[in-house]
């Protein structure tokens, strides 16, 4: 059985963060990951995909499915020097790669950056970073066809 | 009866140079004094920094009169690795010893 359109975003993302490979995090691009980078995978970018918003659209109860997908670039770095110029050159090169005009997204309508948060800690052998990147995703199924984006 | 005085600092020199290995100290910048090799406990035990990067806690333990004016920014280089000691490091008067927190000084 396909997969649910969820599946393809995903990998369109991972795809478009790695081909070609981004200056700072290269090909390090994981889907799906729970388990710590090790420092080789540094700068490295999480990618998941969180909460949706469904809506039935205008059309009524056979409608189509308005879904609104939060999409999860968290990157991951260290650095002795700054921490900010760092987050900012990873966020310039994501920001350019996910959200330049023509970039396949797997089913995606629009994709938009909706926040960007950070944690931050002195602890270990260098200061590291998460800075999670919110990306919101718009598209639409058909009612009881998840598998496929309208 | 007058209490026993026990010398506490004697004690954890006793363990510092039994379990301790030599480490050349550099003040920090504005600290007079000379790099000199010291004798300290290394420790760098793994640690998870953030729930998702792998990384380790180094820290030197040592006696507080053979580093003196210790502070952020002296390093302690170990193996021919040079460590920086993170600002603060922690004096405990009574025993006479200093853990200081280390990170690394470069890639």
């Amino acid at each position: 059985m396909p997969d649910h359109v969820r599946k393809p975003i995903r990998a369109a993302v991972v795809t478009a963060l790695t081909v070609p490979p981004l200056a700072t995090t290269g090909n390090r691009a994981f889907p799906g990951r729970v388990y710590p980078l090790e420092v080789p995978e540094l700068p490295g970018l999480l990618v998941y995909t969180g909460d949706e918003d469904v809506q039935t659209g205008s059309q009524g109860v056979h409608g189509h499915q308005e879904r609104e997908l939060e999409i999860f670039v968290e990157a991951v770095f260290q650095d002795l020097a700054s921490l900010d110029d760092l987050g900012d050159t990873i966020l310039k090169e994501v920001e350019t790669a996910l959200l330049a005009p023509g970039v396949p997204l797997g089913g995606l309508k629009r994709l938009r950056l909706k926040r960007i948060e950070h944690d931050r800690s002195g602890e270990g052998e260098k200061p590291t970073e998460r800075m999670r990147m919110i990306f919101s995703g718009f598209y639409q199924t058909a009612r009881g066809a998840p598998t496929t984006a309208l | 009866m007058a209490d026993a005085v026990i010398d506490w600092a004697k004690h954890a020199r006793a363990i510092v140079s039994r379990l301790g290995r030599p480490a050349v100290y550099t003040p920090a910048a504005g600290v007079s004094g000379s790099p000199v090799t010291v004798r300290g406990i290394f420790r760098r035990p793994y640690q998870r920094i953030l729930d998702m990067a792998e990384s380790s806690d180094p820290s030197f333990f040592c006696m507080v009169a053979d580093v003196p004016g210790i502070k952020g920014g002296a390093t302690f280089t170990v193996d021919a690795v040079v460590w920086r000691v993170k600002p603060s490091p922690e004096v405990e008067p009574v025993g006479g010893t200093v853990f200081a927190k280390l990170e690394k000084t470069g890639a």
